[in-house]
């Protein structure tokens, strides 16, 4: 398959279609802005918003 | 490391907007159900008898509109207790800033909330207030932004990816630059089409293909500012430059969450799977499935699977090994 694991990150590496780069992809990582703001806002469950 | 676990508490379902989008039905929020403060304090103190200290506990405050709750004040003092005794590692208040333009209120309640959820639907005021159907509701949210800032809570806004708005994103964009810096952090999220979303889907929805450019141009925008972002959207849908930005999944989320209302009291949260997941084989074998948010239930339902289909048959022909 196309992920593979290193050190228990599962990864994948993809073209992006905007830059023509490879992008690679830590799929259980954290997104940037967890670390200060831990998903307030961002979910879609939220009631009455 | 502590992994986070939301305690969603919808302490009424009353509001004084009619927003179009709104993802209750307004019988829903006729039926004018709240918690009352023995309710909240019990279920309060019943969150350490369920919780492990494995988990860093944030409750979100919502409703309706929970600021309309008689007893507003002394809700989120009852949660502020609760965060001192280490049962809630953070407060945040998901309201639509109507009664935080007020100076002097939002002063009061920012003593008791570490964070607060505004969505904001345009910048222009008569498009936005549509959407509220309360002129002078922009405004309002505006001044509600600025005070919760002075008052040093933390600012989340909320951009949906909607029909009316959506090619608007890279201006919504530039103005949140412009009028906050980077002093707010910006959430991108698709739209649940249920309660009055779905009955209004005719005029609200949107293809997710089609508002892709206008997401992209609006987190170019915001991430050249450095401003802080998240997109709540499904990752085949997105180029790949854009995924780091994408929130742990819904799922994941969800299973770690608590809900407290005043149907269910307290519970899993799991339950908000049924209503908002679409469960489909398409997500469900994808390489991303842990990570991505998905398309929503009532999104499939309205449009079928074949968008999801097409983009995940292209983004998997981008993968290399």
């Amino acid at each position: 398959m196309d992920n593979y694991e290193t050190n228990s990150e599962r990864k994948v590496q993809i073209i992006s279609g905007k830059t023509n780069q490879t992008v690679e992809f830590i799929i259980n990582d954290e997104c940037l802005a967890k670390e200060n703001y831990e998903c307030i806002g961002c979910s879609n469950s939220d009631y009455g918003s | 490391m502590k992994k986070f676990r939301k305690i969603y508490i919808n302490i009424n379902s009353i509001c004084n907007c009619k927003c179009v989008n709104c993802i209750l039905s307004e019988d829903s929020r006729k039926m004018h159900d709240e918690l009352s403060i023995d309710e909240i304090n019990n279920l309060v103190d019943s969150i350490p008898q369920i919780t492990d200290n494995q988990h860093y506990n944030i409750a979100e405050v919502s409703g309706g509109e929970p600021t309309l709750h008689k007893h507003f004040i002394e809700i989120v003092k009852i949660l502020q207790s609760a965060k001192t005794k280490g049962h809630l590692h953070k407060i945040a208040l998901l309201t639509n800033g109507l009664t935080a333009s007020n100076k002097a209120f939002c002063s009061d309640i920012s003593q008791y909330i570490d964070d607060v959820v505004i969505t904001l639907y345009d910048t222009n005021p008569i498009n936005h207030d549509w959407f509220t159907n309360v002129s002078g509701s922009f405004v309002d949210k505006i001044a509600a932004i600025d005070n919760f800032l002075e008052c040093g809570v933390n600012v989340h806004i909320k951009l949906l990816v909607i029909r009316p708005s959506y090619q608007r994103l890279p201006e919504i964009a530039e103005f949140i630059n412009q009028k906050w810096g980077n002093k707010v952090h910006v959430a991108i999220n698709g739209t649940h089409y249920t309660g009055d979303a779905h009955r209004n889907n005719d005029v609200l929805f949107i293809k997710n293909q089609n508002a892709k450019p206008y997401i992209e141009k609006a987190l170019d925008i915001l991430i050249m500012n450095k401003t802080i972002v998240s997109v709540f959207f499904p990752l085949c849908i997105l180029d790949p430059i854009y995924w780091q930005y994408s929130p742990r999944g819904f799922k994941d989320v969800i299973d770690a969450s608590l809900s407290i209302s005043p149907k269910y009291k307290i519970g899993k949260a799991d339950r908000l799977l049924d209503e908002f997941i679409h469960r489909n084989d398409v997500c469900e074998s994808c390489l991303l499935v842990e990570r991505c948010n998905w398309p929503w239930k009532r999104y499939c339902e309205i449009l079928d699977e074949q968008e999801i289909i097409e983009a995940k048959n292209n983004m998997y022909k981008n993968i290399i090994n």
